[in-house]
């Protein structure tokens, strides 16, 4: 593009946005003729397109201008009024400046219309005598009212003042650029361990991408005043065009809500708020006969409510008969007479909303498209907002339209659990591993109670969705069992889900009011059935993976999948390294000392619904007592207990100082005379470690042998 | 009370209750929820109502009522709450009242169970029988101040 064209495209879009600005302070000027602010505004407007004009050599639009910069001074000095004539010619000359600036931006140059007509009705204007301009004269003695420092033309002042203009396209490059942030830190992640010296980087590399997210989203925001704007000009053409009198109250128009949801507004609005002047509001005269003020109002209302935004647009004009609805209805199909009748009353009037029903005789076209009421309610829902409409006959009607405050699209993956879909934010999957019920890689693995995946080398802890999710426990055992590995908050975890559906795009709704207390939901979104679906919080359930395992799993020594290898528990007793076979172990747990009972010569300990024989592992060694407490713990210390099965003798707990990591390790082998507490020696990450014989133990506990 | 109200009915167990027609925004027939897995005590379902997703509250479980038969086909009030949406599931939907304005709303008999005493807002005599206004603060206000 050369020079000239750049400057060109630069004037026609700020002349645009000048033009709009015209059009509702003249409007709004017809409601406050004598606005000192307003008029200057309007003034500087016009002044400045007709310097514009003269700088690109557009000399019949210049010349235009200036007829139209003489009309406006007169009325900002005071000279002429403004009335119903002068207001229409000056929206006329906006309109057929509107009408050259096309002509520029389609051909480079401003046509060959002189536009006499229109520079003579503005002279016309400038020509009337005027009882008030001569009443003004005398009261500022032909000098000009003093500027008022106001600021600049373009938009509410307060806006403009702290804002920025940005192409939409920006906006959207921006929030692309963030997506794939998002993708590239989690693939990040998946190499980061919680002990790499990175991880604290990787973390605040985390809070603030997602902080950029929830930025680039509030960049969004714009107020509902954007898409009510021009309501005001076209309310007053239809009115001037019908010879009816309607005012336009706009209220709470600084509610904000996103950009992408103003757009699905502007239709909808113009449509309804054409419809309440068209067929919604009487002649002048019909409504003085009923009672009424012959000058109609259409109040559009923003607020918030409903978790969101809402916009009314209200007519007190005729109201809308639900029985034409009902008839032109059935008439086209949509509905028998029958179901007609035994519908409610908002059923009936919300018939409106079907294709092809909308009462208007003609069609009604918006941006030259045929739209109808159905259309307005699919455009609308298409959000995740909805309209209802609410009319009395003779009193008004009203439209009540209700929206989001911001659009979230999140990509997601449905899972089923128990028959009930569910929605899991794909940024939180890092993949999805089906294991057949033979299980020939021995993925599973079980210590307990604890389920755990091997995954990458790693153990990963596993969540049932069911059991979290309190449903029942399932019939059969599956052929196969399907997990999803989520990574959040730096725990990787797998959940066991029933089945794994597609991903899509969920539109994010709030999670409603009486389920905000539920940790393990983050929202709701509609299925493409229409069906509603939990959106599941994938942190609370990286919570309930790490109850499972005391410490994070530790790598794996020996390769996955390999026969002959074992996952042991390790435990330090006295300084000294001990494992034990983590088939044997029941759970772990912590108690306080004073749990722990005298009977029968032994320790014992009340647990669940059984009475379990404690075996203190450091007397049952021989190792001396742990120094410093003389053999006598207080009541409130904590002991570390691994619970044991004890096969052919009871399950017991052994007392150990403290309790170590799970460990994959070569097979072991059984042992066999059952003499002595240890049955090998083995390495275990780097340390020499006693393997005990859980037999030994139990036989201990169970004959009472001072342990 | 100062003024007349007007008071959109529906019955619960044969139990004849109120809402002001200004908070109710629609009542939907026929309708299905999708369910809710750890639901606290008497959110029954998710419905889609034109898109937003709202959690019902069955009276009857509120009111500790023995369930109802059918389950299927529900009928479902939505009425609006401290600027949201509730969905309210009752039994049958009743008439229109006018509630004059010298009536006076009386506290529930004592013999009222606890569990609904404590979510109405008084009683009235009516000459169709004792219409129960319940609350809607004593509802859904339980939901208030929660942290996910």
């Amino acid at each position: 593009m050369n020079v000239d064209d750049e400057l060109i495209a630069a004037f026609l879009e700020e002349s645009e946005e000048n033009l709009n600005q015209l059009d509702l302070d003249l409007v709004t000027l017809e409601a406050n003729p004598s606005d000192p602010e307003l008029l200057g505004r309007i003034f500087r407007t016009m002044h400045t397109i007709k310097g514009t004009c003269g700088f690109l050599a557009f000399s019949n639009l210049e010349t235009l201008a200036h007829a139209g910069e003489d009309v406006l001074a007169a009325l900002r000095d005071g000279r002429i009024a403004l009335d119903g004539p002068l207001t229409t010619t000056l929206l006329r000359l906006v309109d057929d400046v509107r009408g050259v600036l096309a002509t520029v931006a389609a051909t480079g140059t401003e046509g060959n219309a002189e536009h006499t007509e229109m520079i003579s009705e503005l002279r016309g204007h400038l020509a009337k005598p005027d009882a008030r301009s001569a009443q003004h004269q005398t009261e500022t003695a032909g000098d000009r009212p003093p500027e008022k420092p106001t600021a600049p033309s373009g938009s509410h002042p307060s806006w403009e003042d702290t804002t920025l203009k940005v192409d939409l396209a920006v906006l959207d490059g921006l929030q692309e650029l963030v997506g794939e942030l998002t993708l590239a830190r989690m693939r990040l992640g998946d190499h980061i361990d919680d002990d790499s010296p990175l991880s604290g980087a990787f973390r605040r590399l985390t809070v603030i991408s997602r902080d950029l997210q929830d930025t680039v989203m509030r960049a969004r925001l714009q107020p509902i005043s954007t898409a009510t704007d021009r309501l005001r000009r076209i309310v007053r053409d239809i009115a001037a065009a019908e010879t009816k009198a309607v005012r336009i109250v706009v209220e709470g128009g600084d509610v904000t809500v996103d950009k992408a949801i103003i757009e699905v507004l502007r239709d909808p609005l113009v449509h309804l708020v054409r419809n309440a002047v068209d067929h919604g509001i009487e002649l002048p005269a019909e409504r003085i006969q009923v009672g009424k003020d012959p000058e109609a109002t259409v109040t559009i209302r923003a607020t918030l409510a409903g978790g969101g935004a809402q916009v009314e647009v209200s007519d007190d004009g005729r109201g809308v008969s639900v029985q034409d609805v009902v008839n032109r209805a059935v008439a086209l199909g949509q509905v028998t007479a029958t179901e007609a009748s035994e519908m409610s009353e908002s059923e009936r009037i919300g018939l409106l909303f079907s294709a092809g029903v909308s009462t208007a005789a003609a069609v009604t076209t918006v941006s030259g498209r045929g739209v109808g009421m159905d259309a307005v309610r699919t455009a609308i829902e298409q959000v995740g907002g909805g309209v209802t409409v609410h009319s009395e006959s003779g009193v008004g009607t009203t439209f009540r339209i209700n929206v989001p405050l911001k659009l979230a699209i999140l990509p997601a993956i449905a899972v089923d659990c128990r028959g009930v879909r569910l929605t899991v934010p794909q940024t939180d999957v890092v993949a999805i591993v089906r294991v057949p019920r033979e299980d020939p890689d021995r993925r599973l693995a079980s210590i307990g109670s604890a389920r755990f995946l091997r995954y990458h080398g790693t153990l990963l802890p596993l969540v049932d969705l069911a059991a979290e999710l309190e449903l029942a426990s399932a019939p059969t055992a599956s052929a196969v069992t399907e997990i999803v590995v989520v990574s959040k908050l730096d725990r990787t975890y797998g959940l066991i889900v029933d089945g794994v559906g597609d991903d899509f795009d969920a539109v994010v709704k709030p999670l409603p009011r009486p389920l905000q207390g539920v940790a393990h939901y983050a929202g709701t979104t509609v299925l493409a059935s229409g069906r509603p679906s939990l959106i599941l919080e994938t942190s609370a359930f990286a919570i309930a993976a790490a109850r499972s395992a005391p410490t994070p799993p530790a790598t794996a020594d020996v390769g996955v999948g390999q026969e002959d290898s074992e996952l042991v528990l390790t435990v330090e007793v006295a300084d000294e390294h001990f494992a034990l076979p983590a088939a044997r172990i029941r759970r772990l747990a912590h108690i306080t000392r004073d749990r722990v009972e005298r009977s029968g010569g032994a320790d014992v300990l009340q647990y669940h619904d059984s009475v379990l024989t404690v075996v203190h592992l450091r007397q049952a060694l021989g190792r001396p007592a742990s120094p410093g407490t003389g053999g006598n713990l207080a009541a409130d210390d904590s002991l570390a207990l691994v619970i044991c099965r004890g096969d052919t003798h009871p399950d017991f707990a052994v007392s150990v100082d403290q309790i170590g990591d799970i460990h994959i390790t070569a097979a072991l082998q059984p042992a066999t005379a059952h003499l002595a507490p240890v049955a090998q020696q083995v390495v275990v990450a780097d340390a020499v470690t006693q393997v005990l014989d859980v037999d030994w133990l139990a036989t201990g506990a169970a004959t009472g042998r001072d342990a | 009370m100062a003024a007349e109200r007007i008071l959109a009915t529906f019955t619960v167990e044969r139990i004849w209750c109120g809402i002001e027609v200004a908070q109710v925004q629609e009542v939907l027939h026929g309708q299905t929820l999708e369910p809710v897995p750890l639901a606290p005590r008497g959110v029954v379902g998710l419905l889609n109502l034109r898109g937003q997703v709202l959690a019902a509250t069955d009276l009857r479980a509120r009111m500790e009522l023995p369930p109802r038969d059918d389950p299927g086909s529900l009928m479902v009030f939505i009425v609006q709450h401290a600027r949201v949406f509730e969905a309210l599931v009752v039994d049958a939907p009743g008439p229109v009242v006018t509630i004059p304005a010298d009536s006076t709303l009386l506290a529930a008999p004592p013999t009222t169970p606890e569990a609904i005493a404590v979510l109405l807002r008084g009683v009235s005599e009516h000459s169709d029988g004792l219409l129960c206004e319940v609350s809607l603060q004593a509802l859904f206000g339980v939901f208030d101040g929660q942290t996910g």
